[in-house]
This record gives C-alpha cells, structure tokens and sequence, in this order.
C-alpha cells in the first residue's frame, strides 16, 4: 500500500502489526535546503496501536532537486534518535574522480535499501540526470533499525554543506517491513484472545502466505492453534 | 618540416654568405647577447665590395636598406632578452653578398648569430622516419631540397649537429639516399637533444644558397617495452580490463591501442583507447591496463564471438611524452558483448574511453586566487609557455573569473595540464579560455584527468563551450627548435618545451582524441598584411610560415575536429609585437565570455 498524503511536513499512518508486513508512506512537497550549511526536513508520522512490531527491513526513496549532489548529506533519523546516514557528500574523499567538491551531477531520485548491488557512494556519472536513481545502497545499513519500533515521527534530513549550489528537498517516501514480536496476535491489538483463535480457525488447512499460518508451514493447523493458545493473554 | 632561412653562428668579423641571383628583398636579423648591441656593428657587403650596410650607415648603391634598422628585447614572452637589429633590403646587384658582425667595443665578447631570408624559392625540407625516440636506438631525419626546380641535395654539401642534454656533440652519419639524405645520429642517454642541420646548394651565377634546420627532441630511456602479452579481465558485465604485460621501470606509461575485428578481409573499427596507466607488478611480472568498454562493441554492430584484435599498441614514456615501444597488432581473442540492456550512452562511453583517469602526481599547490569564490563555477583564464603574466584582460569576462598564473614556466603538456588541474581544483567547475599551450595544457587536462571541466555545466544564457583558445600550437611550431638552438647559444630565458615543437605536437596529437577535440574552439590570428611590417616579430618571421601571429602559423594553429572559429588579421600573438595582442580582442572576447561553459 502507499499513501502519499501531500503534505511538506508530517503523516500519519498506521502499520499492521501482522507476523511480517510492509507499509510505504510518503511525504511530497519541496523544501528549500539552503546552501552552504543548511537542512531541510521531512516528517513521517508512523502511527501503530501497539509496540509488538518491530521493523526487520527499512527502505527509503528519496527525491532531491540539487545542480550539485556532492554538495549533500542525507540521513535517515528513528523517532528514538537513532540516524542512519544515506548519502555522505557523495564522492569525497576523491580517488582522481570527481574530482574534490565530490559529484558535481544533479538531482536525486533513488531509493536506498540495503537489498541493493550498486552502492550510493561510488554512484556518480558526468552524463546522467538524476546523477543518482534507481536502487542503491546507502553510505549507512538501514539494519540499524532492525528491532525498534516503527512508531512515531521519523525524519529525513538533507543539509548542504558547501557553498554556491542549493535546491530543493522533494518527496520521500519511508517503507517499513515489521514483524510482530507477539506471533499470535494475528490483528494486532496486544492481545491473544477470541479473535486470533477465529482468524486461526476461519483459515483452518492448507494456505500459502496467510497470516494465520504462523509457522509458515503452508497449513493453519494445530501448531499454529498451540500458539495462539499458548500466548493467550495481553502481549508483553 | 621545412626552413626558407639560415641561421648562422658568427664568430667575430667571420661573414656568412648569402646568393642574390634575382632582384628581391633579403631580410637579415643579427642577434647579440643583452647589453652588447652598442658593442656590435653589422656589415653587409654587396658582390662587389660595397658596405651597403656598415653600422648605422647604409649606402644606396647596390641595393636599398628598406625597412628596419632597430632592437627588439624580447622576443617571446619576458623569458628571452636577445638584443636584435634587423634589415630589409631590395638587392639589386646579384652575386654573393655577405653579412659580418664586427665587434667595435671590449663589451663585444658573446657569439653573434646572422639569420637570413632570401628571395629563392627553395626550402630545406625534413621528416623524422619514425617519432620513436629513445636512448640506444638510431635516430634518423630525411633531408631533402623542396624547390620549383628538382634539386637534388648532395649529401657532402650537408652538415649535421645533434647536441646531447650534456652539451656533448654525438656522431653524426649523413648520406645519401635516392633524391634525399638521411641524417643519423644514436642518442646514448635521455633527455633533450637538439637538431641542426645545414645544407648548401650553388646557385647558376655560382652564390652559395644557405638553409638551415633547427629542431629539438625529448629522448627517452630505454627499457620500457610491451612483451606482447595481454590478458583480458571482466571488469563487469559490460566492460573489461586489458593488462599488457611490460618490462621497464617508470611509474606510469601513456597506453594506447585501436581495437579491430580480426576479418582479414573487411575489418571492422571498434574504438580507440588510451589512458595514462600505473606500471604496476614486480621486477619479475609488471603491466599497464587499458579500459575497454565492451558496448562499443554493440556500436560497431560486431557479432558475439568475432574474433578481436588490436592495432597499434604503444607505450608513451609518460615523461617525454615520446612513443618507446609499439606492436602492430595483437590477437584479442572472441568478441564478448554487453548484456543486451547494457545503455549504449556513446558521451559517458566517449569520456570513459580514457580508462579511468589516472589520479595526478603530487604536486605543490598553486596560491589560490583572489578572484573567485572558492567552489564556484569558473571561468579560467590561462595563459600560455613562458608568459610574464595575464593574456586575456580579465575584466573582459563576466561572473566568477579565475586567473590562472605560473609565469616565465617551459612546461610539457602533461605538466601545464597537472599545475592547472591543481590550480582549478579550487573551483568546482569551470570552462576555460585559453591562450597559446594553455590550449593544448586545457585539452591534455580534459583528455586525461577528471577535473573541474568535466563538470562544467551551460552558462546563464546556455553558452556550454568548454575549452576556447586563441593562438594555440596544436600543430607545433617551428620557433620551439629554433628558440632552442638560440637558447644553447645565448642562454636561456624560460627553456624549451619538446611538446610545442612539430614532431612534439605530432608525438602528442597521436594521443588526443576526437571526443577530447570537439570540446576545443579555437581562433588563430595574424599580422596585418598591408604597407610596413609584413609579420608580427621581426625575427619569428624569419622561422615562421606566413600568415603567422609571431609564434604559431595559422596552418599549424588547426586542431582537426575541433571547432575552427575563424582567423584574423591584424592581432599578434603577445605585447610587442606588430600588431596588438591576440588575446586584447574585445570583439572576441564577449563571444568567448557569453559562450563559455562553467
């Protein structure tokens, strides 16, 4: 699913807290990133209704307007504090290319995973606009997230740090893989109780993919009834 | 090559010969060390005894003193202070008429040197038979009359001097060979080594007729050569890396090798490359790489499997510039294409032709200037071999200007190149205006290092020309050898630069590619041929083949498959000269400012 909600400054959205789910959020807009020093930020809001999820894969898409990307640092801030840097002054230090102000292409349109073959940091072309597209991956593992929660108000920062060029933040868009760290609560609620055991028996037999077949066997069966059984009750 | 002058050294009161056999002008230049042309007089007599010139007197009998009679200082930029007097004469008796320099003061002690342009149509023309110059193999010039009539040359009527980097004469074997003569000599170490050569003809009313050669040459050590071994390794799926096997010592060679399909029967052309490429290995097993991008493979639309080989293999001494070793041709094996969604993006492909460019040589960084932010987007303004200062006027040029200064300096190309590339390192991007090497400096930069001019990006109102140049040697000239020949005798001022002479800029060139050259526009310039001075220089005139701009001619000042602006006249190359500076041209100027890429 993906929400793009149209706002420069904050969402709000709410992850399912399933055994394994993914949700792209997005915020647009364009924010100046003022030259020689200055930030722009963009907010992502993530709301879930429990703390049983926690993220196992984080991937984000950024846009940038910028006649000089070298100019730029991006990073990828957790609600609790915790940063991961995307993008670090994109080719300095220089090895001979490109040169010591680093990548002089322009604009940005990638997302950065960690899945990705082609790193970010050796990305740069004379030729191409957006100097830096596709699937890359990030100066920084996005794994530092792994475990924490998705929750609350996430935040791109993208800073200028030489003089002369500026541009513009545009959109960016957050995708979380979550997984619940309660496996019976298949609605995510924070608690094991009559629902789950519907879910589990509503699905009884064989089901590839579902998410009443907790122990992803192919089959809802009396193993996945003993885990609803066995957690019944609030998560902890 | 070719010389329609003589320049003779002159040992005090010895006169040097000179044939009128029809009426014409003669030009006569003598040339004394600084400070000592107060000491001097010249004489020059006509056939039968007449002082038609006799210090500051002249006599109107046998022919008429036309046009000079003063001193220049310098003669080529501030590095050089050769005191010069000069004379025009229409001849009128014919016969063999002389020149003497007769010293009438103590003061009177250096060499004088007599050069002379007389109304003959006949040149002394030369050719190197190869341009591979290194220590312990033979060097060999063709030398042969080039006139209206077939004039053979006679090999005992010719005198060769190849002058070593330790001032030492090499032997020198001259004979005869078919309609021409064939000068050789077998340099026994690196380094510099000049050429002069002097031939002599007997005009029908028996005048001697004199022409004189003067060329230099870088020699390299010997030692560097491919073993004929080259191993091919996938980089990626759509390009790979071509290690030549190589004995020798040098950090860095210059590569090259045009790559083929092996069809004996209709080759194909599939790309040229060259790069400059670390010698790396041990004493045992050492090599260079070339990058090949395997999607010109795609371009040249040959089949997967298609037998590959290479052409022309050469290995450049990275110092000299020179080629020291070079292979015809060597089997590739089969033609391996790119994955079929490889983007054939023929401008990335073009400027990674080079190889990844290597990273530059340490080297003292230049004071930065004062002019421009530091990470703008510039215009540099660069000057040229053994320049006292500022070419263009920097107030001609709007927005962000750097003033690139390294003055009274005799650079290669690679070493302008790599002192500009350090000096421009302050801007994040720039294009560049250049004058006379700074030219073949800003091109050699483009071609092989990553620099600001990569990056330069269109001006405000779209102007995206990169490198423009105004009198720039790209073919040489001929005043690199002569200026040399003069250094050796008088002293140098800035020294002399191998990569400005023909064969140099020949050596070079071969290095240049077309994707580097269509990023030059360039203009080329020359004196204003009307009544008075008919050149830019009173003695580069008599070196130079009209029209010329006082150190390059307009013929040697094209780079094919550049952008050829235009000539004009009535502009010299520097101060001092006939006509204005080249570089003072308003009118050009706010074209080259409104065009140029930064």
């Amino acid at each position: 699913m993906r929400h793009d909600l149209n706002t420069a400054t904050a969402l709000v959205a709410t992850l399912l807290a399933t055994s394994a789910s993914a949700d792209t959020l997005c915020a647009s807009g364009s924010t100046p990133i003022p030259d020689g020093g200055g930030a722009a930020n963009r907010s992502i809001v993530v709301a879930t209704p429990t703390s049983t999820s926690v993220i196992t894969d984080a991937v984000v898409t950024v846009n940038v307007t910028h006649p000089w990307v070298g100019d730029l640092r991006l990073v990828l801030k957790h609600p609790s504090g915790v940063e991961v840097v995307l993008l670090d002054r994109l080719g300095i230090p220089s090895v001979g290319f490109p040169g010591p102000w680093g990548c002089g292409g322009a604009d940005i349109a990638a997302t950065f995973s960690d899945a990705a073959t082609i790193d970010a940091e050796t990305t740069c072309s004379t030729t191409a606009t957006p100097v830096l597209a596709g699937v890359l991956k990030p100066f920084a593992p996005l794994s530092v997230f792994d475990g924490l929660a998705p929750q609350g108000t996430w935040m791109l920062v993208a800073t200028d740090e030489a003089t002369i060029d500026a541009g513009a933040l545009g959109q960016v868009c957050l995708t979380l893989v979550t997984a619940s760290v309660c496996p019976g609560d298949l609605d995510a609620t924070g608690v094991v109780d009559g629902a789950d055991l519907g879910i589990v028996l509503g699905a009884w037999g064989e089901c590839v993919e579902c998410s009443a077949d907790i122990d992803q066997n192919g089959a809802v069966n009396g193993a996945d009834l003993a885990i609803v059984l066995g957690a019944w009750g609030a998560c902890r | 090559m070719h010389s329609t002058h003589a320049m003779i050294r002159l040992t005090r009161d010895l006169a040097a010969p000179f044939a009128v056999t029809v009426p014409g002008r003669v030009a006569i230049a003598v040339i004394v060390p600084p400070g000592e042309l107060a000491a001097w007089k010249v004489e020059i007599r006509a056939p039968d005894g007449t002082r038609v010139v006799d210090g500051d007197a002249t006599s109107d009998r046998a022919g008429r003193v036309a046009v000079s009679n003063g001193d220049i200082g310098a003669l080529f930029g501030d590095g050089l202070e050769w005191n010069v007097r000069r004379f025009d004469i229409d001849a009128r008796m014919l016969g063999s008429w002389s020149v003497r320099c007769v010293g009438i003061a103590a003061e009177a002690q250096g060499p004088c040197v007599a050069l002379i342009e007389d109304a003959h149509n006949v040149a002394l023309a030369a050719q190197w038979q190869s341009f591979r110059f290194v220590s312990g193999n033979p060097i060999a010039m063709n030398v042969s009359w080039r006139a209206h009539d077939a004039l053979v040359l006679d090999a005992s009527h010719v005198d060769a001097a190849v002058i070593g980097p330790n001032g030492m004469a090499l032997p020198v074997d001259i004979a005869a060979q078919g309609d021409h003569v064939v000068v050789t000599a077998t340099p026994t170490e690196a380094g510099r080594h000049t050429l002069t050569i002097q031939a002599t003809t007997i005009a029908l009313n028996g005048a001697p007729i004199v022409r004189t050669i003067e060329t230099l040459i870088d020699v390299a050590a010997s030692g560097l050569q491919l073993t004929g071994g080259v191993a091919r390794i996938a980089s990626d799926a759509a390009s790979e890396t071509l290690e030549f096997a190589m004995t020798g010592t040098a950090d860095s060679v210059v590569l090259a090798a045009e790559v083929w399909t092996a069809d004996t029967t209709d080759p194909v052309p599939v790309c040229w490359l060259a790069t400059i490429a670390p010698l790396v290995g041990n004493e045992l097993s050492k090599s260079a790489a070339l990058a090949f991008d395997r999607r010109w493979l795609r371009v040249a639309g040959v089949r997967e499997g298609t037998s590959l080989e290479l052409r022309h293999v050469r290995v450049h001494d990275r110092r000299t510039w020179g080629v020291v070793d070079m292979i015809d041709a060597m089997p590739l094996g089969p033609a391996v294409l790119p994955p079929n969604d490889a983007v054939v993006d023929i401008d990335a492909m073009e400027r990674g032709r080079a190889g990844g460019h290597s990273a530059p040589m340490t080297i003292s960084e230049l004071p930065p200037a004062d002019d421009a932010a530091p990470g703008n987007h510039a215009l540099l303004i660069v000057h040229g071999y053994c320049s006292g200062g500022v070419t263009f006027p920097p107030s001609a040029f709007t927005g962000p200007v750097g003033v690139f200064l390294d003055i009274n300096q005799a650079k290669s190309n690679d070493a302008f190149a790599q002192t500009l590339l350090a000096y421009g390192n302050q801007y994040k991007s720039y294009g560049v205006a250049a004058h006379s090497q700074g030219g073949l400096a800003s091109l050699h930069l483009y071609t092989f290092y990553w620099s600001g001019l990569d990056w330069a990006k269109p001006n405000a109102t779209g102007g995206s020309r990169l490198i423009q140049s105004v009198g720039s040697p790209y073919q040489g000239t001929p005043l690199a050898g002569n200026l040399a020949i003069l250094g050796q005798i008088f002293g140098t001022g800035c020294g002399s630069v191998t990569d400005l002479s023909p064969a140099g800029a020949t050596i070079w060139l071969s290095t240049i590619p077309t994707w580097a050259r269509q990023k030059v526009w360039y203009w080329t310039t020359s004196f204003f041929d009307g009544p008075g001075f008919d050149y830019c220089n009173i003695v580069s005139d008599f070196f130079l083949t009209d029209p010329d701009d006082g150190v390059v001619e307009k013929f040697r000042g094209q780079l094919p498959s550049a952008n050829n602006m235009g000539h004009t006249t009535g502009w010299c190359h520097v101060e001092g000269m006939a006509d204005p500076p080249q570089c003072t041209d308003a009118t050009r100027n706010a074209q080259i400012n409104a065009q140029a890429a930064r």
